[in-house]
């Protein structure tokens, strides 16, 4: 019996510390979301004067943040990659690297508002910043251990799966340090280097193939306040810094708009009473027919792509949102 | 509880110590008590139901010893049987012939109101029913000895690692072993607890990997046509087979361990050559199980070649309506009745194909082609028993060969690329079983070896394990 406890021990301490190890390998993950990582830390290399965009997949797919940056003329960095992540995590991701005279743009989705972390997406804010986040992700969870230990072996299995293209993308560059990273391991093939997705999505086929139609959104007209709060924390610490805030509308189908217009128009009253950033249009700048959306109702297709930039365009023209002088 | 819960493995390491540390006289105790926390973390008041099958075998069991043969003794026997048949029908079958009669009523507008019943099927109720009940019959052939001791029986029945998924015990085989004392034997307890590593690897590794693929294409199965349902059904044969082997292999390392020695339930059943060696391979068990109490009973082999034909395409009707109260469980059963009688028929037309292109002198091609068209077979029929209704199994069935493109509408494919390499090592492990005998496997290996495969397998398990806690496939039947 003893000699099976002891062999026992030593298997398991060797399996724990080939887990640990690997956790702390400096390599790339295989799971799209890991791109946050590529993002955040595309946020500190951006230089001063940026213009950042927190959102969902809707900006991921629905904004052309190379065009923003050739007509603004600053650095623009696109945070929209899953809806998952919530508004007031990525908020407070970037809080330690802004500047003053950065622009942070708000563009949560209508079906989420400033909803917070999912299950899906712990596991990678963990990740950007393990000691800062290991308390406020796991700390008030039923089973914090269960979750945090299940956690970490789903990203040590995602770097293990990463690794034979990152060993590729070694080879072919011929350098050892083309092996090792942080982030996505297939970042340049589906991102532009401000973070916007490289596939262009076709339009569905008829309206009824758009995932998410025909839910009713603001039925109850309360979003979590909490969230809201955070939202306001950061606005109000960002203004101290210089740094300034705005609130866009999402794009959304018209006709889905239309159908729910009294319960949309509570919502953005609501936003405008209590969101202590500058609304930047109204949720009407962002109506778009079914024509130019692709599988939900939050992600364009190229057309739509092209429209709603244009429009971001001018309204962060329009107010002289990114002028020096503008600074409240 | 589920072998591939956290739950199991504080339960198991706990109560192996208790036995090993209980004097011989108690553990029969302490494994009854044991097995009925197992079965009550699920759902805790059908342990009664259990209890009903265990208390009127039990009896029949004794009264049918007691009878001289005759008709009180057959009545016995009846009764017992249709206790245990009514509670298997009531909880399994009654809200399946209750909504075929109510299709058939509205077909002919005919006024039909009884409703469905709101019932949750006892976990493992086929498995546990069916082994009650092969106790009775032995019993009544007169190949087993009435039991003495109820606490035994219940045992029997219910003994954990068998409860709820098989095997499907015979009562010569195991009954005898609750009075065995068992030794803590070291080279026994190692090779138990590595199978158990073997089976938990199969299951969440890949099984559970598989499923994500599987349940992926198979809940939206009209979003794909072609190469996605080809490959998504391929994936379930494997899926099917690791997760239930790998229960089985828990469930025979786990009663290893205490010193109990359970039936083999698979052996390699993807490199049958033909559907009736891939019966003799599958789901062993079962298999006996219908071969002596239905078959054989039906008449078997042994009877005018019409009838021979019309018992085994009956044997794997009740077979495929064993597994499930649906008709995709009923065709499944069906299709491979059929395939067997086709086998049995197109002998002379296949061998005729066999010289024509001289396959017989390139026995391993030949060997080969046998395999593969053994496991094609297999796969078209695990489309009717993992599609949800006989719509979907149509659909699957008429746009299998719709080319290679049929991704478009759901994007990406929910795959991990190294579940092959897996399948290969399980494949490789399963041959070395075969090949060096289910003892302790690598025992004559040097440690190195040994050590290195024993930490691969762990850390495999850790790193690529589904910790969803999915339920076993068999646990619905």
């Amino acid at each position: 019996m003893r000699t099976l406890l002891i062999k026992g021990c030593t298997l398991a301490a060797l399996v724990a510390a080939t887990t640990l190890a690997i956790f702390l390998l400096p390599v790339p993950y295989s799971d799209q979301l890991s791109a946050i990582l590529n993002k955040v830390d595309r946020v500190k290399e951006a230089g001063r004067d940026r213009v950042i965009f927190v959102g969902g997949s809707g900006l991921f797919d629905g904004l052309d943040s190379g065009k923003l940056e050739a007509r603004l003329h600053r650095p623009v960095v696109n945070l929209g990659l899953y809806a998952g992540f919530g508004i007031t995590a990525l908020l407070r991701e970037i809080r330690p690297s802004l500047h003053p005279d950065d622009v942070v743009v708000i563009v949560p989705e209508y079906s989420v508002v400033f909803d917070s972390t999912d299950e899906q997406t712990r596991k990678w804010l963990f990740a950007l910043a393990p000691a800062r986040n290991l308390p406020l992700l796991y700390g008030a969870l039923q089973y914090p251990m269960r979750t945090f230990a299940i956690d970490v072996v789903s990203l040590v299995r995602s770097k293990v799966q990463a690794l034979p293209k990152a060993a590729q993308e070694a080879l072919r560059a011929r350098q050892c340090r083309a092996f090792f990273g942080r982030g996505y391991v297939y970042y340049r093939k589906y991102f532009t280097q401000n973070g916007d997705s490289l596939r262009t999505m076709r339009a569905a086929a008829s309206p009824e193939m758009i995932e998410q139609r025909g839910v009713e959104l603001f039925s109850d007209p309360s979003y979590r306040d909490q969230s809201l709060d955070a939202v306001n924390d950061f606005c109000r610490d960002a203004l101290r810094q210089g740094v300034r805030t705005y609130f866009l509308f999402p794009a959304y189908p018209e006709e889905e708009y239309r159908r729910q217009q009294e319960g949309m128009r509570r919502y953005e009253a609501r936003l405008r009473k209590e969101l202590d950033c500058h609304i930047l249009g109204t949720p009407e700048d962002f109506l778009y027919p079914y024509d130019f959306f692709t599988n939900t109702v939050n992600h364009l297709n190229g057309e739509g792509k092209r429209i709603r930039t244009e429009k971001v365009i001018t309204l962060l023209q329009k107010p002289a949102a990114l002028s020096h002088q503008a600074r409240e | 509880m589920l072998f591939n819960s956290l739950q199991f493995y504080l339960f198991f390491p706990a109560v192996t110590t208790l036995y090993f540390l209980f004097p011989h006289a108690w553990r029969w105790s302490l494994l009854l008590i044991a097995s009925c926390v197992f079965y009550m973390v699920f759902i805790p008041k059908y342990i009664l139901i259990l209890f009903v099958t265990i208390t009127v075998d039990f009896i029949a069991g004794r009264l049918i010893e007691k009878t001289s043969p005759g008709r009180l003794r057959r009545l016995y026997f009846v009764s017992s049987l249709s206790v245990t048949i009514a509670l298997l029908g009531f909880f399994k079958y009654f809200n399946f012939a209750n909504d075929n009669i109510a299709d058939v009523a509205r077909f002919f507008h005919w006024n039909y109101g009884i409703e469905s019943l709101k019932i949750i099927l006892p976990l493992g109720l086929s498995f546990h029913t069916f082994q009650s009940m092969s106790y009775v019959i032995e019993v009544y052939r007169g190949n087993q000895k009435a039991e003495h001791h109820y606490g035994i029986f219940a045992l029997y029945v219910m003994f954990y690692p068998q409860l709820v998924a098989g095997p499907i015990e015979r009562p010569q085989h195991l009954l005898h072993q609750f009075r065995e004392q068992h030794t803590f034997d070291y080279v026994r307890v190692t090779g138990g607890l590595k199978r158990m590593a073997f089976g938990l690897f199969k299951k969440v590794v890949i099984a559970d990997q598989l499923a994500l693929l599987v349940d992926q294409v198979y809940s939206h199965p009209h979003d794909y046509t072609g190469f996605p349902l080809m490959f998504a059904t391929v994936c379930f044969a494997y899926q099917i087979y690791c997760d239930f082997s790998g229960y089985s292999d828990i469930a025979l390392g786990a009663a290893q361990v205490m010193g109990f020695r359970l039936m083999e339930n698979f052996d390699r059943p993807y490199t049958a050559r033909s559907i009736a060696e891939f019966w003799r391979r599958w789901h062993i068990s079962l298999t006996s199980w219908f071969r002596d109490y239905v078959y054989i009973p039906l008449g078997g082999n042994r009877v005018a070649k019409p009838r021979w034909y019309v018992n085994i395409l009956v044997t794997f009707l009740v077979s495929g309506l064993w597994h499930g109260a649906n008709w995709t469980f009923i065709m499944w059963g069906a299709l491979n009745g059929m395939y067997l009688l086709l086998s049995l028929w197109t002998v002379p037309l296949r061998e005729a194909v066999v010289r024509a292109t001289r396959l017989h002198r390139s026995p391993r091609i030949h060997h080969a082609l046998q395999v593969g068209a053994t496991f094609l077979l297999i796969c078209f029929a695990w489309i009717f028993f993992r599609a949800n209704s006989m719509d979907d199994a149509g659909y699957i069935i008429s746009h299998l060969f719709d080319g290679f493109t049929g991704l478009a509408r759901r994007g990406r494919f929910a795959f991990n690329g190294f579940v092959l390499f897996f399948i290969l090592f399980v494949e490789y492990i399963h041959h070395l079983h075969r090949t060096s005998g289910t003892g302790n496997l690598f025992s004559g290996r040097p440690v190195l070896v040994r050590w290195s495969l024993y930490y691969l397998m762990m850390t495999t398990i850790v790193i690529f394990g589904s910790y969803s806690e999915q339920r076993f496939i068999y646990f619905q039947f």
